[in-house]
């Protein structure tokens, strides 16, 4: 019974069913009546789109419609004939419609058309993805930088310069496969033209040392620029610009390039001047922002104990740093022979930096609320020279034997006008050198086709002295001088035998070394009198055993890794007359998982404990005076720092389909570690930094999510920072506070790539800042900014960019915002080695830019001037 | 079927016949094996005249393989050339066609068991594909539309041009009404790209069923005598395996799944 109920409902379903679709069959034959074996039956509802199909067999079809229509398009397609249509107006439901076609035969002659694929945008091979430059240019690009932000799965650290590609920082930039930058390979992304490059190539598992191919663990990453064929012996590029600022002042750009490439030489150089806000060289004497050689090599330097002024990088440097920089540098490889190859790298910089910064924080301490304001007129003269040289001696096909050595001669001269909380008027000079010196000799000896050794030795040696005076002009006291002294030094010297093979798909290396530190500061502050000395020395012995394995289980890799460590510290305070000796044997270990999901995504953990000492920079016990207001001092502690680090990340950079996401998750603990004590009244601020077996803690987590939207033509871009810091501090004699701060960043970023003469691309910038005390109010400030430019290619010779950025520093202040408008216009004759361009910049005329910041006991207004409205022209001229 | 006897199948006349149209299509294709170290890619030749297409690979070279560097022997066994990519790999490069005859509703082309040859005739429209609409996208200058479809054990991206061509399409892919220009597996194992398109080339390219005097064999039996292939390559395993020892067999690495699964001992 109850097979017949569904027998029934299923007829009573095929009856509706068939009742509501129509059915259309025929045949299809030629002229001559004579049925077309094979031809398509198209069903459309207009005449582009395709709804249905079905095929004919042997000249007969037959096709029941699924959807439902008003007008019915039957259409014939046989090859070899022309096409014909037939057309059903209203048709109705359940009907069968005959439909026979007799169609034509097609006798055009047709010419040949050969279509080619365009080259594509990049290919991948191996461990190298191959970037097309061309297909990534908009015409707006100019050095080789502005292409690599845009390539699918690297991003640009707009301040350091450092590039990451999958997540990973980059070894450096190659050039045509030579490591002729170093670090310092912003100097070539800032510098090299797009013209010149053909192909930016990705590089992974990439390994310097031939010698170490396959044997040491792949976890590099590099870019190689493939220059344009004939970018060969000596090309280059001279740009020059003219202009003038809206005060009359002469505005001036001058960059001249220099490639030389022959089979036993490669050299690169720069000079260049220009007063626009342009940094070309690797060193940020602006915001002090450590490059990426400054970063590897940190342990190498002493840190300056009175920092240099450090201005806003909010804006982008061309708005802020009111610059007149010099520099000159010059890189060149040669090979000697087979077997000898010699690299040098010279610079030299020359810049005077001017800016007005006024700072107001609005203090609201333990119930007690004050002002305190300070307007700067500062001018920074940095000057650098300085020297590389490396060699590289093949002793034989097993074996090469590298040094390398540099030699830093910096100084830097600050001087500026200060008038403090509207009354107090002070000028100050303040003159920091920085002499650095380092070599380092490598042996390596490949011992078999999976084995090798390493022994190398190296020293450096850092002198940073410094001189910081200060006059106050106020009426009711006779011109009062405060001089500071300091001079800091930093010797270290070590050597490291290192033992590296590889098993299977494995890799391991083991190492043993010795690494001896000595610090030594002196400082001395007085005015008529005496009144804080520091002299002391510093020591660090380090003895260490690390190593490290990579297992690798298809497509899982795991990296357990270790450091045995001990470590002897001492500080022998002459001036106090106190000796404090600690010894500490740590152990370090770590594990990182990585999953390879498939070809473009993969999923990765990291843990790892860490216990290092942190009494390098908190050794003086004394007052040091670092501005008007400022002195710090130290309670200095040799207690290891225990850092418990964990990670979760995933990564994914589908090419194909120009997807990308990145996913991470962050969180460190760290325990022992240096908080502040601080006195602030409406004149001074005092600074003691002392050690407490407590804990500060981090989280943070990103998101990014970037995707071309082929159906508007136009990538789009997101990505979410959310951070949480939990941290203690004194202020003005409280109990220890405990604080959080919050933050939140949101960009978005959409761009099209029409076909068409006119472009668009809008910046969309969201940020949230907290910071709160466990007693107290929340300090909390918005900000949101806004950038939008259109691109105009009327003819293929012509780009014109207008844009506009608007900021706006505080939510709960919409009156105060930032309007820059912007707007430049190229010109470049077809064939021609000119380029011509006439760029105006802050057309509104804004002077000057506030931003605001919030910690957990002030909110601090920052407002700094501005590059004024100008208009340049340049010429570039290619060779 | 040697490289020279494909070229005398696809001989190139100059006859300009009063339909001359034709058309050739030059794809780029690519493998993203799961072991990497199998993953190819290569050009692809696709002639459609008439009612007849030939799709062949123009470049069976070792240079298919990502991983060229890993290559180390390699033997030639009768008309294929076993490599070695690793210990544990081995890939036999052979010469790819893939017949099909419109009007019989035929697709023939050559496959391996193991080392094996062997040939395999199906039915042209394989694939239940699903029209997008509105998901008009422009490949090489040609309008193309969108289908979706499942095929043994994979979902396909298609691009096909109504314009171009009636039908026709690379490897199996086929039975939508345009030819197929680009088509991708949606997890990025096997995809598909056109790198250059002849229209109505004046070097006529006549279509051969090259596999005429050949015997084929349904899809149906091949998976059958390719499982009972691995069962006997199974018992030898067994056989020299000691008391107590495990094994087993599973095909991982394919376009398509043959439906075998894990055979073990």
């Amino acid at each position: 019974m109850k097979k017949r109920l569904i027998a029934l409902v299923c007829f009573i379903l095929t009856f509706f069913s068939s009742l509501s679709a129509q059915t259309i069959k025929g045949t299809i034959s030629d002229n001559d009546k004579k049925l077309i074996a094979v031809s398509n039956i198209l069903i459309k509802r207009d005449s582009s789109s395709i709804s249905e199909y079905t095929f004919s067999n042997n000249g007969y079809y037959k096709i029941t419609l699924n959807k439902s229509y008003k007008r019915i398009i039957v259409e014939a397609d046989a090859y070899g004939y022309a096409r014909n249509q037939y057309v059903i107006e209203n048709p109705i439901k359940g009907k069968i419609y005959v439909v026979n076609f007799e169609l034509k035969t097609d006798i055009n002659h047709l010419d040949e058309v050969i279509i080619k694929a365009k080259k594509k945008s990049f290919s991948i091979k191996k461990d190298t993805v191959k970037y097309n430059v061309k297909s990534y240019l908009s015409g707006s690009e100019r050095k080789i930088q502005d292409v690599i932000k845009k390539l699918p799965g690297v991003n640009v650290n707009e301040s350091t310069g450092e590039i990451k590609y999958k997540g990973k920082s980059i070894e450096t930039v190659l050039l045509e496969g030579d490591n002729l930058f170093g670090y310092n390979y912003s100097l070539g992304t800032k510098n090299i033209n797009v013209d010149m490059v053909e192909q930016i190539q990705a590089i992974d598992n990439y390994s310097e040392n031939p010698l170490l191919k396959n044997i040491e663990s792949g976890d590099k990453v590099v870019l190689n620029l493939k220059l344009k064929k004939g970018k060969v012996d000596f090309s280059g590029n001279l740009d020059g610009g003219l202009g003038i600022f809206n005060d009359s002042n002469i505005a001036s750009n001058t960059n001249l390039n220099i490639l030389g490439i022959t089979k036993n030489y490669k050299s690169f150089g720069v000079l260049a001047y220009n007063n626009i806000g342009i940094n070309r060289s690797p060193f940020d004497y602006f915001s002090f922002n450590s490059n990426i050689e400054e970063l590897k090599e940190k342990e190498n330097y002493i840190e300056k104990i009175i920092p240099e002024s450090r201005f806003s990088n909010f804006l982008s440097d061309d708005r802020v740093n009111i610059n007149n920089q010099s520099f000159g540098n010059y890189n060149a490889i040669f090979n000697i022979g087979k077997k000898i190859k010699i690299k040098t790298n010279l610079y030299y910089l020359n810049d005077l930096i001017k800016s007005n910064q006024f700072i107001e924080n609005q203090y609201s301490i333990g119930g007690s609320d004050f002002i305190t304001t300070d307007n700067y007129f500062l001018s920074k003269r940095p000057k650098q020279y300085r020297g590389d040289f490396n060699i590289k001696l093949n002793t034989s096909k097993s074996s090469l034997l590298e040094y390398d050595f540099r030699i830093r001669e910096e100084d830097i001269h600050t001087k500026s006008s200060i008038e403090s909380n509207n009354s107090n008027n002070f000028t100050s000079s303040l003159r920091s050198d920085d002499n650095y010196i380092k070599n380092r000799l490598l042996y390596t000896k490949k011992i078999s086709n999976k084995k090798a050794l390493q022994l190398s030795v190296f020293q450096s040696t850092n002198k940073t002295p410094q001189v910081y005076e200060i006059t106050s002009l106020s009426l009711n006291s006779s011109s009062n001088v405060n001089r500071q002294k300091v001079y800091t030094e930093k010797n270290r010297i070590g050597s490291q035998i290192t033992f590296l093979g590889s098993s299977f798909s494995n890799k391991y290396s083991f190492s043993l070394g010795v690494i001896s530190n000595k610090n030594r500061i002196k400082s001395e502050l007085f005015n008529s009198t005496n009144i804080s000395e520091n002299y002391l020395d510093y020591s660090e012995e380090l003895i260490y055993q690390r190593g490290s394995y990579h297992f690798n289980f298809n497509k899982l890799r795991i990296t357990p890794s270790y450091s045995i460590n001990y470590l002897n510290q001492e500080i022998v305070n002459y001036e106090k007359g106190t000796n404090i000796n600690r010894d500490n044997f740590t152990l370090a270990p770590s594990l990182n998982l990585r999953y390879r999901l498939n070809n473009i995504s993969f999923i990765q953990g990291k843990i790892s404990y860490v216990q290092n000492s942190k009494a390098e920079k908190y050794l003086f016990e004394n007052e040091i005076l670092i501005n008007n207001r400022t002195t710090i001092s130290n309670m200095p502690n040799l207690d290891l720092q225990k850092v418990l680090n964990y990670g979760l990340f995933y990564f994914k950079n589908d090419l194909y389909n120009q997807m990308e996401i990145n996913l991470g998750i962050n969180y460190q603990q760290i325990e022992n570690s240096f908080f502040t004590n601080t006195f602030i009244n409406e004149d001074i601020l005092n600074i003691n930094y002392f050690l407490l077996p407590e804990t500060n803690n981090n989280l943070g987590m990103n998101f990014l999510i970037s995707k071309y939207l082929s159906f508007i033509d136009t990538n789009t871009k997101l990505s979410i920072d959310y951070s949480v810091s939990n941290y203690k501090n004194i202020i003005n004699n409280s109990d220890l506070r405990n604080n959080k701060n919050k933050s939140t960043n949101i960009k978005m970023l959409f761009k099209t790539a029409f076909d068409g003469f006119i472009n668009f691309k809008n910046e969309f910038n969201f940020s949230n800042f907290s910071s709160k005390n466990e007693n107290s109010d929340e300090f909390i400030n918005e900000a949101f900014t806004n950038s939008f430019s259109v691109i105009l290619n009327p003819i293929k010779e012509v780009f014109l960019k207008l844009s506009s950025n608007y900021f706006l520093p505080n939510f709960n202040k919409r009156n105060e915002r930032y309007n820059f408008l912007d707007a430049s216009i190229r010109y470049r004759p077809k064939n021609k080695r000119f380029e011509f361009e006439l760029i105006a910049k802050n057309l509104s005329n804004e002077n000057n830019f506030e931003q605001i910041q919030v910690v957990d006991f002030s909110t601090n207004r920052y407002r700094t001037n501005i590059l004024p409205m100008y208009i340049f022209f340049n010429m570039t001229y290619t060779f | 079927m040697n490289k020279l006897k494909v070229i005398l199948m696809l001989s190139f006349f100059s006859i300009v016949t009063l339909n001359a149209q034709n058309l050739g299509i030059t794809y780029k294709v690519t493998v993203n094996a799961n072991d990497a170290i199998l993953s190819t890619s290569t050009n692809y030749d696709l002639i459609l005249n008439g009612n007849k297409s030939a799709y062949y690979n123009n470049n069976d070279s070792l240079k298919q393989f990502k991983y060229q560097s890993f290559i180390g022997e390699r033997k030639k066994i009768g008309e294929l050339t076993r490599v070695k990519l690793s210990d544990n790999h081995y890939a036999y490069v052979k010469q790819d066609f893939y017949y099909k005859d419109y009007e019989k509703d035929t697709l023939i082309y050559n496959e391996l068991i193991v080392s094996k040859k062997t040939f395999v005739g199906e039915k042209i429209n394989l694939i239940d594909w699903e029209i997008k609409p509105k998901t008009d996208t422009i490949i090489l200058n040609q309008r193309c539309l969108k289908a979706i479809g499942e095929f043994r054990g994979r979902t396909y991206e298609a691009y096909f041009s109504p314009s171009l061509s009636q039908r026709g399409g690379p490897w199996k892919f086929d039975g939508l009404p345009g030819v197929i220009l680009s088509v991708k597996s949606q997890d990025d194992y096997f995809i598909i790209e056109p790198i250059k398109i002849v229209k109505n080339s004046k070097s006529q390219n006549i279509v051969f069923n090259v596999y005429n005097d050949k015997k084929s064999i349904s899809w149906n039996v091949f998976k059958k005598r390719f499982k009972e292939k691995l069962i006997r390559q199974l018992k030898k395993l067994k056989s020299l395996s000691e008391d107590g020892e495990k094994g087993s067999i599973e095909v991982t690495d394919r376009i398509e799944d043959l439906g075998i699964g894990k055979l073990s001992f």
